[in-house]
């Protein structure tokens, strides 16, 4: 059988040859229309234990589209680097056939043609056929679930069983661990409750009590680690939540809970893993993101393997940093991880990763997920499938500064609240809707949907407008990743401005303009925003105007029928060229 | 002597006579800088920060401390100390405003 | 009495509860200053008496690289020590560089603390860098700096 050239990607990561392989093998090329399902399925199967992969899914039960990143800009010591690599540089760097479905699945290029050639994406009754699959082929006893979170939050049947329908469907998945973030957003009391539900085991080294009056200050809130017997290996596990959930979030969800990156105790945690307990692999199953990810391998020694998420990136081949394989299995449920990993007297032998597709067009559907879907979203059915107009554009989420879906929420917004400026948070989580096609509430819901979902319009002096800019560019492009917070640039109606992210923080951002006319540093503006803490910086909230985000753009889609979003970016970038940069690239415009 | 709610913890929360154990001291108390304003009245918040803390042990002084506004609301003193037999180990702060406090817990090492 | 806004920067809350915002604007116009205040130089000064501050690894400084809290920011100092009557650390000092007032915290230690730690939370108003000052028993001073990034955040 032919090998694929992404299958021969994974056989040369286990050899090492890696950066070589890109783009040398001509004999893996196949045309999208003899893609099937066994070559979804091929792999080469290593080891006695495989571990099963998902991060990100952000609640998404059913099959969805999602279109990667257009522009993906990063500090320039971080260009061309895996985790800041988006279309034709993705496609490049790891070596994919332009309409390929690999091709489709992780970059944006002709996106809305191959949608229609491929359909879907992701839904949990076609992620449990390929799960069921590999427990098959394995052995269910040599196989274990990891979940790296962000999956309890992100559409409105998440939200309105708070949480409570997502943690079915893990159960119905058969997920063993997992770790989390936005899972946090439902409340401590909830988190309490829903953990109480969940067949899978939730840890976590780097949540720890910051209230010194309270019995667990300074004390871990969950398990630190757990470990699994699998394929006659002893494998560790470690939980890694999102470091920086307090201030990503709004604090009063976690109130009393320190989070942060905590190396010491990790490393101190591994150390354990290894000498007192004597397990044969150690996995880091964590929310850090890809790029902190990275860091995190060169500053704790001793890790085997680094399951990642956050950053939502689909990383078609392991990153291997001072021995540590980091793998990261992108979103929405777009993917599954399987990492077959042969372990045994203390030691990793070798290893076989594959990122597999879940294309709901190839792999079929487990009729009892279909059910259990059908299940969880009868009670708001009616909510959730009512058609509130069409859209002329593709509506998407992802990109560095600027998204459709984003701009269409903003419209929304500065339409209803009569703001001058409309800040959209630079989730990494939405949908994608074709151009051409209904958007349903439900739609609405997988952009909008957290549990503080209120639009705050209030004023803000223009000099702290500027500032709050500035803060906010840092967090994305500070140069050392241990100082980003993941997320993209804040969504920005109503401005226009040119960034140079290369330059230091505080200095990046010039040419900005509200309304077409330059900011006038000591003139007080009308704010809206949502989904963050900056009406907490803003003075005269008009208290009579707040209203949640999902209810504002729904009344907004159905009073104009047909929405007709221009992919036309507000920023002009300075120091790049737009788009996926690639080392060395320069200066061009958006 | 001022009543507000402090708390002194050890750890570990059994330990030996020549141990050295962590010991921690929390309190309730404003760290107000005086250079806060009130945001509805619009005036000043007056000064009232801790100003020195002392960790006594049988009457030994182990640690002394000058603080200054930066420290944060509630504050926490965590430092080691050497068990050296059964006793008394007191902390006591004052404030800018002159208040006074101090906590005290018995120190009884196992063995 | 003139008073400089202790937060500068982007004007961060000296916080009465863990609640309030990271980044407020609202003093900003109001610049606030206070009786205490000495500059970071002033601050090395006073302490070393002069003689400066060497940097070493012997001093370990824990802080956040992004506070979770600019008004609850975790600082831990630990120094290599013996802490024998003849050779340990007299005292470890916590400076926030950008503070109106450098100054959070003296805290003079003695051989009966066993190991030469101190750790507190201090309120930062914005990112800066904060450092600690650590005075040997033989008069010789180390030092230790961090960057501490305060943020209104709001990403995810």
């Amino acid at each position: 059988m032919e090998i694929s050239r992404r299958d021969f990607m994974h056989i040369a990561a286990i050899f090492g040859l890696g950066a070589v392989s890109v783009g040398c093998s001509k004999s893996g090329v196949r045309t999208p229309a003899q893609i099937s399902l066994k070559d979804i399925y091929d792999f080469k199967a290593t080891g006695n234990f495989t571990l099963l992969h998902m991060c990100d899914i952000h609640a998404h039960l059913k099959p969805l589209y999602w279109r990667e990143p257009s522009t993906l800009i990063s500090a320039p010591n971080l260009v061309g680097t895996p985790g800041f690599l988006c279309g034709e540089a993705f496609a490049k760097h790891y070596g994919l056939e332009p309409s390929s479905l690999d091709a489709y699945f992780d970059t944006h290029i002709d996106f809305e043609t191959l949608a229609k050639k491929f359909g879907k994406m992701g839904g949990v009754a076609h992620m449990k056929t390929y799960l069921d699959h590999v427990r098959k082929e394995r052995g269910a006893e040599n196989v274990l679930f990891l979940d790296s979170g962000d999956t309890w939050q992100g559409t409105g049947v998440a939200l309105k069983t708070r949480g409570e329908a997502i943690v079915k469907a893990q159960n119905y998945l058969g997920v063993d661990v997992m770790v989390g973030h936005w899972e946090f957003t439902y409340g401590k009391e909830r988190v309490k409750e829903l953990i109480e539900m969940l067949d899978a085991k939730f840890i976590s080294q780097n949540i720890v009590g910051n209230d010194p009056f309270a019995d667990e200050y300074e004390e871990l809130i969950f398990e630190p680690y757990t470990i699994e017997q699998r394929g006659g290996a002893k494998i560790g596990i470690i939980g890694q939540s999102f470091p920086f959930t307090s201030t990503a979030n709004p604090r009063e969800f976690t109130e009393g809970w320190s989070f942060g990156i905590r190396p010491e105790t990790l490393q101190k945690y591994v150390d354990e893993l290894r000498g007192e307990h004597k397990v044969d692999c150690v996995v880091v199953l964590s929310h850090d993101g890809f790029s902190v990810d990275q860091e995190l391998a060169r500053m704790v020694h001793g890790i085997d393997f680094i399951l990642s998420g956050h950053t939502h990136d689909p990383s078609p081949k392991p990153i291997v940093i001072d021995g540590t394989v980091i793998v990261i299995a992108g979103s929405h449920g777009k993917y599954v991880g399987r990492l077959d990993i042969d372990a045994k007297d203390g030691k990793v032998h070798g290893y076989e990763y594959k990122l597999v597709p879940i294309a709901s067009n190839l792999i079929p559907a487990d009729p009892e997920g279909v059910k259990l879907v059908e299940e969880l979203y009868a009670p708001y059915a009616d909510e959730m499938n009512e058609v509130l107009g069409k859209t002329k554009n593709t509506l998407y989420k992802r990109d560095t500064f600027f998204s459709t879906f984003d701009q269409l929420i903003n419209d929304a917004i500065m339409d209803e609240m009569k703001c001058d400026i409309s800040f959209t948070p630079g989730y990494r989580w939405g949908t994608t809707v074709l151009a051409g096609e209904d958007i349903t509430m439900d739609n609405v819901y997988e952009m909008c949907a957290v549990t503080y979902p209120d639009v705050y319009t209030f004023e803000l002096k223009g000099e702290n407008i500027a500032k709050l800019l500035e803060d906010i560019a840092d967090n994305v492009f500070n140069a050392n990743p241990l100082y980003q917070q993941g997320g993209d640039m804040s969504r920005l109606g109503g401005v226009t401005y040119s960034i140079a992210v290369g330059n230091k923080a505080g200095e990046r951002i010039s040419s900005l303009k509200v309304g077409g006319e330059a900011i006038v540093l000591d003139k007080i503006y009308i704010v809206s925003s949502w989904g963050g803490n900056l009406q907490n910086a803003g003075q005269n909230l008009q208290k009579d105007k707040i209203r949640p985000v999902y209810d504002v753009v729904r009344d907004y889609i159905k009073d104009k029928k047909v929405v007709d979003v221009s992919n036309e970016g507000n920023v002009v970038l300075l120091d790049y060229d737009c788009g996926c940069p690639t080392k060395g690239s320069q200066k061009n415009n958006l | 002597m001022s009543s507000r709610k402090s708390l002194i913890k050890i750890k570990p929360k059994s330990y030996k006579d020549g141990e050295i154990v962590k010991v921690s001291f929390m309190v309730m108390h404003p760290m107000e800088t005086g250079m806060r304003k009130d945001k509805k009245t619009k005036e000043v918040i007056p000064a009232k920060y801790i100003n020195s803390v002392k960790f006594d042990y049988n009457g030994k002084v182990i640690t002394t401390m000058n603080v200054w506004e930066s420290l944060s609301t509630n504050p926490v003193f965590t430092t080691y100390m050497k068990v050296n037999g059964e006793g008394k180990l007191s902390v006591t702060f004052s404030d800018s405003t002159g208040e006074v406090h101090e906590k005290s817990i018995k120190i009884k090492p196992k063995g | 009495m003139q008073r400089r806004d202790f937060f500068k920067q982007l004007g961060a809350v000296a916080a009465v509860a863990a609640i309030s915002p990271a980044i407020s604007f609202a003093d900003e116009a109001k610049k606030l200053s206070g009786p205490n205040d000495l500059s970071y130089k002033a601050a090395v000064d006073a302490i070393t008496g002069g003689k400066g501050a060497e940097e070493s690894s012997k001093v370990n400084l824990k802080v956040p690289e992004i506070a979770e809290n600019g008004a609850v920011v975790p600082v831990t100092v630990e120094v290599e020590s013996p802490m024998t009557d003849s050779d340990y650390v007299k005292s470890i000092h916590i400076l926030a560089t950008k503070n109106a007032n450098t100054r959070c915290i003296d805290v003079h230690l003695t051989p009966s603390n066993g190991k030469a730690m101190f750790a507190t939370r201090i309120k930062l108003g914005g990112t800066q860098d904060v450092a600690t000052v650590v005075a040997l028993s033989d008069g010789t001073f180390l030092t230790a700096t961090q960057n501490v990034k305060v943020t209104i955040g709001g990403c995810g």
